[in-house]
């Protein structure tokens, strides 16, 4: 056999095995709606309403409204719960869950970290898990280049949850502790991931089917969870206000002004 | 036994030697010095020519570490960094003496074997298949996993010209690390690599029988992220599946080592010292950060 021959044949047949055996790349999903959300978050601390005492009455009424399309009175736990598993899972396998970046010997990582959960259903109390009869909840987060990225989402198959009553502003709107969702959440990060409602510090914009009770319809609509409280916007004095949900009462900033009303006696005074 | 690899590749000799200096104080020029073969012939007609029953010349030891060129048959080398024994004049077998003592200083056994085998010698060319497995079964807390390190090397060496010899390497590298656990204890027991293929070059001056100088060259074109990934249950209504990869941080290891190489008998010694990335001898494992890159093995053979 001619020397060269047998080199050449032999590294062929080296780099066909490399070829052959080398994994392929992680492929990172792209966050739906990634600048959008951003943007909406950003909003949020900007508000553009001018709003004074004769426009704020107006946009208390609306943003009562509001509360039950926003299905706050169950929702934010639902979310909280499924972030916190995400949390969970990201800390057990040594992820950043908000700060910090990992490397392994100075390179970075990348990770797809993707949560099923099946929903609680609305039995009381609830029965062992059951995805077909109570849906499910598939949620993605993603690390990218060591860092957790702020933009999280979930896919809500016919998701049923239920939820305790609490006498405040958002269980008071509620006809029913029986939510229901479809469609997408998609989550951005203000904070780090949520271990309780107490905590977590990020918008949820949803886009699907809402509801409670089993009255649910098509919708589109975002709020956000604060350790302030629950935020979502209002359309008032031609811009948009956001509206801060308290215990027994609502706070509307605007460009301008900040209006704090209490839910009771349906009043509103000027606070800054 | 004389443990040095022989080949009828005649090198110089003692006489050569001496007619090496006999040509530097006379002005001849080297190359016909050294070789003291027929091609030098104002020197070899100033000697009385051999007398017919004078023993052959002896063989030119060849560096086995990095070339084509394998121990003896029933040849035991005991270096620093290897230990091999010479199953057949083409054959040997072996193991790495760091991997093992990793052992001394960490909780990490690393067993390991490798087998090389010189498919090819023909006139000025050999070539020779190198496979190595290394093994290490990783412990940190409820974390465990298995890491299998396979450098599968293939070495091209030509002895070139008179004085020199060219040894050309190609290596794929594979590493599958197995197990669950906490991904940042990675970092802890280095796994690295996942696919790599490395090539490297050889430049041997032979400037006596026994002593070489050396130029190295080694460089990583290829390497993959490091990938992983895995399904968990987190409780009886949620199941996670992680994928991830460790993206590398220098794609293109490379490092540059010049040196020099005894072959007596039964010692060998290899002494460099270069710059660039180190590549962790046998594993093929690169370190990411650039520094002075050391290199050596003192090896005995009997």
């Amino acid at each position: 056999m001619n020397p060269r021959h047998a080199g050449r044949a032999a590294g062929a047949a080296l780099l066909l095995v490399a070829g052959g055996c080398s994994q392929s790349s992680l492929t990172i999903p792209e966050a739906p709606l990634a600048q959008d959300t951003a943007q909406l978050a950003a909003s949020y601390e900007m508000p553009t309403a001018i709003i004074d005492g004769n426009n704020i009455q107006q946009a208390f009424t609306d943003a009562q409204a509001r509360l039950d399309a926003l299905q706050l009175g169950w929702l934010p736990g639902v979310v909280v719960d499924l972030l916190s598993r995400v949390k969970a899972r990201l800390d057990a396998a040594g992820l950043p869950d908000r700060t910090g970046k990992l490397t392994v010997g100075g390179a970075p990582v990348d990770a797809v970290l993707q949560v099923e959960h099946v929903c609680s259903g609305w039995g009381d109390p609830g029965g062992p898990p059951d995805k077909n009869a109570n849906g499910s909840l598939e949620a993605v987060a993603i690390v990218e280049d060591g860092k957790l990225s702020p933009h999280l989402w979930a896919t809500a198959s016919h998701c049923q949850a239920s939820v305790a009553r609490d006498g405040s502003v958002l269980g008071a709107a509620l006809s029913s502790v029986q939510g229901s969702i479809d469609g997408t959440l998609i989550f951005y990060l203000l904070g780090a991931l949520p271990t309780s409602t107490s905590d977590a510090n990020l918008l949820v914009a949803v886009q699907g089917t809402a509801g409670v009770a089993g009255h649910s319809g098509s919708t589109s609509f975002d709020f956000e969870l604060t350790p302030s409280g629950v935020r979502f916007q209002v359309a008032a004095g031609g811009g948009q206000a956001t509206v801060t949900v308290g215990i027994t009462a609502m706070q509307f900033a605007g460009a301008n002004a900040t209006f704090s009303c209490d839910v009771a006696a349906a009043s509103c005074t000027q606070v800054n | 036994m004389d443990g040095s690899r022989k080949r009828s590749r005649s090198g110089p000799s003692a006489r050569a030697a001496g007619l090496y200096a006999l040509a530097v104080l006379t002005g001849v020029p080297r190359v016909a010095a050294w070789a003291g073969d027929a091609e030098t012939p104002p020197v070899i007609e100033a000697k009385p020519a051999p007398p017919s029953d004078a023993p052959p010349a002896r063989p030119l030891p060849l560096l086995d570490e990095r070339t084509a060129y394998t121990i003896d048959r029933h040849t035991v080398k005991l270096g620093l960094l290897a230990f091999e024994f010479g199953i057949l004049d083409n054959l040997s077998i072996g193991t790495d003496p760091p991997a093992w003592a990793l052992r001394s200083f960490t909780s990490i056994l690393v067993p390991n074997l490798h087998v090389k085998y010189e498919f090819f010698d023909r006139g000025r060319w050999a070539a020779a298949a190198h496979v190595a497995v290394y093994y290490a079964h990783l412990t940190s807390g409820d974390t465990s996993g298995d890491l299998f390190d396979v450098p599968l090397s293939l070495f091209v060496s030509v002895h070139a010209q008179r004085h020199v010899f060219l040894h050309g390497e190609a290596t794929y590298v594979y590493a599958h690390l197995t197990g669950s656990g906490n991904v940042s204890d990675a970092e802890v027991h280095g796994a690295g690599v996942a696919n790599a293929v490395q090539t490297g070059l050889v430049a041997e001056f032979r400037v006596t029988r026994i002593f070489s100088i050396t130029a190295s060259g080694r460089v990583q074109p290829y390497q993959s992220n490091v990938t992983f990934g895995a399904t968990h249950m987190a409780d009886a209504s949620t199941t996670v599946q992680l994928d991830g990869q460790v993206v590398p941080r220098v794609r293109h290891p490379w490092q540059l080592v010049g040196g020099v190489v005894f072959l007596w008998d039964h010692i060998h010694l290899i002494l460099g010292v270069g710059y660039g990335n180190y590549f962790a001898p046998g594993m093929d494992i690169p370190v990411p950060k650039r520094t002075i890159v050391p290199d050596g093995e003192l090896a005995v053979l009997f």
